[in-house]
């Protein structure tokens, strides 16, 4: 994959300078953009951004769909038996308006909410990209692509790191976290926690996140390290010698050190989580995201005991790769965040902390726009939710693209659609918000520099 | 490849053929015509068989000359061929020329390299942690009275093992054996996760149940996925299907994988239409894609060693783009149920549907022309048996398929990070089982185990050979060993999906529960490492595993005819006995859970701890507590 960037970066600073930033002094650091140590990121008070990813690939153009009649009669078109009735659709209205209506899916009446409050917010046609990309530059042989679009696990990695081509990739939450974990108060866990296991967001250069079950923190049995029973003692003892022997297998060391990280921060979390009040918002049952966030809304209330002032969680939502039953697959799955997203939002409001907590969604892809007969396949841009009480909500991000097969944000002939705001964009506002400095996010995020916007606003 | 040369006689002295021979090969000089040539006569057998990892002793030969009389000291012998830490049949070569430039007919020794029988108990241990689901006591005897390639070709030939009827028994018992859809899906999925624990921890043929498990990982289906879940029988069946194909040929596996119906379902090629005639709908591409990325070829292009190759940029190649992917999505359409009345029917049609072979529905196959890789072309008007058979073969005789299935066999097997030649002597085996067959699943699976680097790895790299034990196999070992018998019949432990990360075909995605390239953070990845299995290895699921041996351990009692899990009592009569003896204890637990490789550090806080536990009437618990100790030791959670 050729890394040539078509902008230099004192083009780059030159646009920058322009358009973004206020002050010239900034120009000083930015020639210096190695020394990451000298933290000038805002630790102050309280922050968390949570993460909802959707794996497979969300359908973002059934998520949101114009209603207005031409725009509506494209979508309709290229849909085919995938297209939503525009009647179903939950009108909603945003601030601005680029002349068309918009509905949400009918399963979304919480979103719809939520948005028309102003707590959220959408972005429109999100996705994978190193630079601007047209449909002619798609074609053009040469043109610098994320490796292997349209698959998924690649499609995943450059969405959580955004540089995937090195030898052993890490995750833009994770390169957050080396600058900033110095800000939380407690070396012992981890700014970043996953509740659905591992992932390449969260894992750092330095940083390793801890991970949690959606249901919380699991506490070890038969090694209570409280409990007055001799044989328990015992048994305790021989097992904290056995964890420490080295047992001359990398693998066995390595083993042994998650296990004991794994029962002395479930034993931290449970005293610290003992210690606090948990929320007493109602989270909806069976529903396996509404599970995670209460859990991170109960962790996020034992902030003080645990003592963490920044902290970026992650939780993944399996089943959006609806190459079949699409329409139904699809309306339950976005029926789900939906009310799990509502539930947390409350949540946060509950523990005062609905500005300071921000919940954004992302997706392997987008899906094609063309139907496969009852389903869709893999494709590129989508649109993508946030959050949370510092989200400017109630509008809509970026440009919506045309919904028309072969039209000009076609990358090909089954409506995978280019993006028009690039990951990096995407979540590098989500960090300015976090913290990082303007110059801090250039660096964090490897693609950003290549982009004229380098925070598209949405945030407070 | 250290002291390799060391352990050799290699004799290799520059012939002087060039005083006679030009570089054309004519003679230049003369010889006698009256000087007869010599002739060398073996000291020992023409054919000798030396144990792998030991000395080739060189028995000599002597060389008589009519002229010169006995210059055995002249004779040249090449031995250098011999690899003593590959079994495999080598060549010695001896040359002799006489005074008079005449060289003696050639003579060769035939050097079979042979790793006859494990040496010890620990040895017959390691083998078995990777061809088995655990060692257990006899299966340790078994294998070092039979040797290696009577215990491999009892594995062959041993009757497989299905899970079917398994299933069907227990379905029957609760009278569900009709049952489809959703009614009492979650007891019948409960049951279908019984009766593979019964098939992996029973099951004579512990080998062909160790490669399907393998397999079963690499051909993902999953009932976690809506499309699958209720099917359990057809589940079943796929697993079996998996079980039968382990010593088959790949090109069959991949033919009854893919008309499998619940891969059909998972993976949507069942009911993938050909295009609409104004192309608003277009194939599937689900199925294409993934049985390129995962079950045959990979993304980039490799050398036979599992090493990615470059072009001239120094560039990985793709295996393949876009359109090959909507090429081979057309390829794959027009199939159904095998008892499906037309092509758009979805759902069960009688009970056996979840199990037939998808048939095809020829006017819902795309039947234009289609380019597959390497440029091989589809003509027009083919059936889409047709498409389908030449597709696969297109795979299937890919250069990727040796090594990029190779090696994921070998990290299920035998270890996380092979060496490149490892990989290499592996794919070549897929390639050519050395009777021009490509695709021998048995000569791959022995050259896999009988591999160098898998008989000796534990000394080359003690450190770093092996890999971490999957948690399902960790489990399993325990109840091997100890002949675990579920309360009600069933050896059950259904929920281990949610508790320790893996579930026979239920993972969460068709990319299995862990990537084959995954590295654990800290020194696995500085070392330049992978660790596949420490993927789902992390604080909830290692607390989760440790309370779970717990009760295993302890033997605590379930409650309730269907709770995730059964009372499964262990025998530790044998333990019990010892337990007034806590060194011998401490050796029995090393012996039968960790073959012998205890550390003297482990033995002696195990030891200790014996000692300081009670010793109530039958030594009970002092058995469970050490037993506790052993399994959730980090010693006991690799194979190496």
């Amino acid at each position: 994959m050729s890394r040539k960037h078509t902008m230099s970066r004192r083009d780059f600073l030159k646009r920058f300078a322009s358009t973004t930033l206020a002050g010239a002094g900034t120009y000083a650091t930015l020639g210096s953009l190695g020394m990451m140590n000298a933290m000038a990121a805002d630790t102050s008070g309280y922050k968390a951004l949570v993460c909802v990813f959707l794996y497979g690939g969300n359908d973002g153009f059934n998520m949101i769909v114009p209603r207005s009649n031409a725009e509506y009669n494209e979508y309709a078109t290229a849909r085919q038996n995938l297209a939503l009735p525009s009647n179903d659709l939950l009108p909603i209205n945003p601030n601005a308006s680029d002349g068309v209506e918009y509905g949400l899916h009918p399963s979304m009446s919480h979103i719809q909410n939520l948005f028309e409050a102003g707590a959220l917010g959408i972005i429109s046609n999100v996705g994978a990209l190193i630079t601007p990309t047209t449909r002619n530059d798609y074609i053009t042989s040469g043109h610098p692509l994320p490796p292997r679009l349209f698959s998924h696990n690649d499609q995943q990695d450059f969405w959580q790191s955004l540089k995937t081509d090195v030898v052993q990739p890490v995750g833009w939450a994770g390169r957050m976290a080396d600058l900033l974990h110095s800000a939380n108060a407690n070396p012992r866990l981890s700014m970043n926690i996953s509740l659905s296991g591992s992932n390449l967001l969260q894992k750092g250069n330095e940083t390793t996140p801890y991970f949690m079950s959606r249901n919380g923190v699991i506490p070890v049995r038969g090694l209570e390290s409280s409990s007055q029973n001799a044989q328990t003692q015992r048994r305790i003892s021989a097992f904290n010698a056995l964890l420490q022997n080295n047992p001359e297998h990398l693998f066995g060391t390595e083993y042994a050190s998650i296990k004991r990280s794994g029962i002395d921060l479930s034993q931290e979390i449970t005293d610290a989580l003992a210690a606090s009040t948990p929320v007493t918002t109602t989270f909806p049952a069976e529903n396996n995201l509404a599970t995670a966030l209460k859990t991170v809304a109960n962790t996020i209330a034992a902030r003080n005991q645990l003592g963490l002032s920044r902290q970026i969680f992650f939780i993944g939502v399996g089943g959006w790769d609806t190459h079949g039953n699409h329409l139904s697959q699809h309306s339950r799955l976005l029926g789900q965040i939906s009310e799990a997203l509502s539930a947390f939002y409350a949540a946060t409001g509950e523990l005062g902390l609905e500005n300071q907590i921000t919940t954004f969604t992302a997706s392997d892809f987008g899906r094609t726009l063309t139907s496969n007969g009852d389903g869709t396949d893999h494709g590129w841009g989508s649109h993508q939710l946030v959050m949370g009480g510092a989200v400017k909500g109630k509008d809509i991000y970026g440009e919506m693209p045309p919904l028309i097969i072969e039209g000009p944000q076609d990358s090909g002939r089954r409506g995978r659609i280019i993006p028009t705001i690039s990951v990096d964009q995407y979540v590098a506002t989500l960090a300015h918000w976090f913290g990082l400095t303007q110059n801090e996010t250039l660096e964090i995020f490897p693609n950003l520099n290549n982009f004229s916007t380098v925070d598209l606003g949405f945030m407070a | 490849m250290n002291n390799l040369c060391t352990l050799l006689l290699v004799l290799f002295l520059t012939l002087s053929m060039s005083a006679c021979i030009d570089d054309k090969g004519n003679e230049t000089d003369p010889v006698d015509p009256d000087n007869t040539a010599p002739s060398i006569q073996l000291l020992g057998a023409s054919t000798v068989t030396v144990v792998y990892n030991g000395a080739y002793d060189e028995p000599g030969a002597t060389g008589m000359d009519a002229e010169d009389g006995d210059i055995s000291s002249q004779i040249q012998i090449d031995s250098s061929a011999i690899n003593i830490r590959q079994p495999g049949s080598y060549s010695a070569t001896y040359n002799l020329v006489d005074s008079g430039g005449l060289p003696a007919p050639v003579v060769t020794r035939t050097v079979i390299v042979q790793a006859a029988a494990p040496l010890d108990m620990a040895d017959a241990s390691r083998f078995l942690s990777r061809s088995t689901f655990g060692p257990s006591a006899s299966s340790i005897n078994n294998l070092l009275d039979k040797g290696y390639a009577n215990w491999l070709q009892d594995q062959f030939n041993e009757p497989a093992t299905y899970q079917y009827p398994k299933l069907m028994e227990a379905l029957t018992e609760y009278g569900y054996e009709n049952t489809v859809g959703g009614v009492n899906g979650y007891r019948r999925r409960m049951l279908r996760i019984d009766t593979w624990w019964d098939t992996v921890v029973n099951g004579n043929d512990q080998l062909r149940q160790r490669v399907a498990s393998a397999l079963s990982q690499i051909f993902v289906i999953s009932d976690a996925d809506g499309n699958v879940r209720q099917n359990v029988r057809g589940v079943a069946n796929y697993n079996d299907t998996l079980i039968k194909q382990a010593f088959g040929n790949f090109r069959d596996l991949l033919q009854e994988v893919t008309l499998s119906p619940m891969m059909g379902s998972y993976l949507s090629m069942r009911r993938n239409e050909k295009a609409s005639a104004d192309g608003t709908i277009q194939p599937d591409e689900n199925y294409a894609r993934e049985i390129m990325q995962l079950f045959t070829i990979g993304l980039k292009e490799l050398n036979l060693d599992g090493t990615e190759k470059l072009d001239t940029n120094s560039q990985p190649i793709p295996t393949y783009d876009q359109e090959d992917v909507m090429n081979f999505a057309r390829i794959f359409t027009g199939w159904n149920y095998g008892d499906a009345p037309r092509m758009r029917w979805n759902g069960p049609r009688t009970v056996d549907t979840e199990m037939l072979p998808m048939k095809a529905f020829q006017s819902f196959h795309d039947t234009d022309e289609k380019t597959l890789l390497r440029g091989v072309v589809l003509g027009a008007g083919q059936t889409a048996e047709q498409d389908l058979n030449m597709a696969l073969d297109n795979l299937f005789n890919h250069s990727n398929v040796g090594p990029f299935i190779g090696k994921q066999l070998i990290q299920r097997l035998v270890t996380s990070n092979p060496s490149n030649a490892y990989v290499a002597r592996v794919a070549s085996v897929f390639n050519d089982n050395g009777q021009s067959v490509r695709g021998d699943m048995q000569a791959v699976i022995q050259a896999i185990l009988m591999d160098q680097e898998a008989l000796l790895g534990h000394i080359d790299a003690p450190e770093t050979f092996g890999k971490l034990k999957e948690p399902l196999i960790s489990i399993a070992q325990l109840w091997r060993a100890y002949n675990g018998q579920g309360i009600n019949g069933r050896l059950r432990y259904s929920n281990t999906l949610s508790e320790i990360g893996q579930q026979h075909l239920s993972g969460p995605s068709v990319f299995n529960f862990y990537s084959p390239g995954y590295s654990h953070p800290g020194e696995i990845t500085d070392r330049g490492m992978v660790s596949p299995e420490f993927q789902i290895l992390n604080e909830p699921t290692s607390v989760a595993m440790n309370n779970r041996l717990r009760l295993l351990a302890f033997q605590y009692s379930a409650t309730g005819e269907f709770s995730s899990y059964n009372t499964i009592i262990l025998n530790l009569d044998h333990e019990k006995m010892l337990a007034d003896d806590p060194a011998a204890l401490t050796q029995r637990y090393n012996e039968m859970l960790l073959g012998g490789r205890m550390s003297d550090g482990m033995k002696s806080t195990l030891t200790d701890f014996i000692t300081d536990t009670p010793l109530n009437d039958d030594g009970e618990l002092r058995a469970k507590e050490a037993l506790f100790l052993v399994i959730t030791s980090p010693e006991y959670a690799y194979q190496r």
